[in-house]
């Protein structure tokens, strides 16, 4: 080994224990997740058990190569669908909860309710949507609210009626309006319970639009992810129903790591730090 | 926060209480109070834990309603003339800089934004923060310059009376001197009728002109004046007659507290 190879792989060992962090705690998870992998391929190759049963990774990506632009395009519907759910679960739920956090008596009234809907199996109420609803967009975006407007709702009513009584106090003394102490201290204070919330309900909306697509998508234009879930599994394409599932745990991950950027963004000049 | 008929407030009296009774949750905080305290003397208030001196602040500031009795201000324009609070703890909000934390009370009162600016730096300074502080969030500051901000806070309306709850309780010994001998300096300039509550009989002998003994329900067990001229300087607390005022004071507590202990 010359002095020049020396050098770069010292070079090299000093940059791995530069990686950031966040990145070094990637690595051990990764590692694990190519260990499965080439295992999983290698007794694929081995025992060689029928397709239809469990495809090698390769035939997986090789069926998802074939299908990619249907893919990419159902991924899209996917997508939109569960952003435009979650929207409206962040818009529902925070308006509730302020609701809930204004008057003692819709709160006594309502909320029991609101925690004990939250056990309600989805895929027993999507059909009671799609009646109401009907096939399609409209039926998969309620379906996908209703799953993730209640850790919204919760989180912002636990955030907007625990304010710091000190706090409540200072705002009393210097006369503060209830919208003052709304817009000035409680709302603030909830922000960090609303961030926590929406990072539960983000990955519960992929779980809704795939639950809303595979009941309800046959009556859309184009299909999502869910629909090709449903096809896939009646024409016992296992390679794309293994893909469709790879792909929509992805977006799942992705919203979720989206919604802690942006949490820990906005959060990032309070004192506390987010759960993991 | 009056209730009833409301006497005149006829002396040179910030605040006037006559009769003053609290019960929270059936119990009887305060029962019967009546106290004077006249503009610009700086009142503080000592007693053993639970007597109520703290629901007495709280009811001055109208933070807790009165069950009985009346509050008088010297300044009847109002409800009541500017006041300010300073807590136990520093009571920030963590999500403002310290900047923003002292303009609050401004923002809640009128809005008015001219003047702001140099009155926020010039209570700063007062406060002896620096300049450099201003944009630091509460979570970058120390405990002592966290009460520094909310102190600051509480100057920044130019309040007429000053209530200060333990405000220095949660500090180390020495943080906590230094922090009396600054807010000793800025109230020798400003005079401001300030009422304490504190656990520190030393501390409320420095500080205040005046000391009320409270024992339970809110009863006035002696009534000090304390001997000492202002501005009082760091030697004052190793002068045998600071000595002898804290142990008259210390007597009165002790006693109060063993009747207590053989109740």
């Amino acid at each position: 080994m010359n002095n020049l190879t020396r050098q770069r792989n010292r070079s090299r060992q000093h940059n791995a224990a530069r990686l950031p962090p966040q990145l070094r705690a990637l690595l051990p998870p990764l590692l694990f997740l190519t260990f499965v992998l080439v295992s999983w391929q290698l007794i694929e190759v081995w025992i060689n058990i029928p397709k239809i049963l469990l495809p090698s990774p390769l035939e997986i990506l090789a069926g998802a190569f074939e299908k990619r632009s249907q893919l990419a395009s159902a991924a899209w519907i996917t997508s939109r669908a569960a952003l435009s759910g979650f929207a409206l679960a962040l818009l529902l739920g925070t308006s509730s909860a302020l609701v809930f956090s204004v008057s003692q008596l819709a709160r006594r009234a309502i909320y029991p309710y609101m925690i004990l809907l939250q056990t309600v199996p989805i895929v027993a109420i999507a059909p009671l949507v799609i009646i109401w609803f009907g096939g399609g967009l409209n039926s998969i975006v309620a379906i996908i609210t209703i799953i993730s407007v209640f850790p919204i709702a919760t989180n912002v009513t636990t955030g907007l009626t625990s304010v710091d009584p000190g706090l409540d106090d200072l705002m009393t003394l210097y006369g503060a309006s209830n919208w003052q102490k709304l817009w000035k201290l409680r709302l603030p204070t909830a922000l960090p319970y609303l961030i926590s919330g929406a990072r539960v309900s983000s990955g519960l909306t992929i779980v809704g639009a795939i639950v809303g697509e595979y009941m309800a998508g046959y009556q859309s234009q184009s299909p999502g992810l869910g629909y090709y879930v449903f096809l896939a599994s009646t024409n016992a394409q296992s390679e794309i129903l293994y893909a469709s599932i790879f792909i929509s745990t992805t977006l799942g991950i992705l919203l979720f790591g989206l919604v802690t950027l942006v949490g820990k963004t906005a959060l990032a000049r309070w004192t506390f730090e987010m759960e993991q | 926060m009056t209730r009833g008929r409301v006497p005149e407030n006829t002396a040179k009296n910030a605040i006037q209480i006559q009769d003053l009774g609290v019960i929270l949750t059936d119990t009887v905080i305060l029962d019967s109070l009546s106290l004077e305290i006249p503009q610009g003397q700086w009142v503080a208030i000592v007693g053993p834990s639970g007597c109520g001196k703290s629901t007495l602040l709280r009811t001055i500031a109208g933070l807790t309603p009165p069950s009985k009795g009346t509050i008088t201000w010297s300044q009847p324009s109002s409800p009541r003339p500017p006041l300010a609070f300073v807590f136990q703890d520093p009571t920030l909000l963590p999500w403002r800089t310290v900047h923003d934390n002292i303009r609050l009370p401004l923002e809640l009162s009128d809005g008015r934004q001219s003047a702001q600016q140099t009155a926020i730096a010039e209570k700063v300074q007062l406060v002896g923060l620096d300049e450099g502080d201003m944009n630091k969030f509460p979570r970058m500051l120390s405990g002592g310059m966290k009460m520094r901000v909310s102190l600051a806070r509480a100057l920044i309306t130019n309040p007429a009376v000053l209530l200060l709850d333990e405000p220095f309780a949660a500090l180390d010994e020495i943080l906590r001197q230094q922090l009396n001998e600054d807010l000793l300096r800025i109230w020798t300039t400003s005079r401001t009728t300030t009422v304490m509550v504190t656990h520190n009989v030393a501390e409320a002998i420095f500080l205040a002109e005046r000391i009320l003994v409270m024992g339970d329900h809110g009863q006035l067990l002696a009534d000090v004046a304390i001997p000492f001229t202002y501005p009082r300087q760091r030697a004052l607390r190793t002068t045998l007659q600071f000595a002898e005022v804290n142990q008259q004071i210390s007597e009165i507590l002790f006693t109060q507290s063993r009747g207590d202990a053989g109740k």
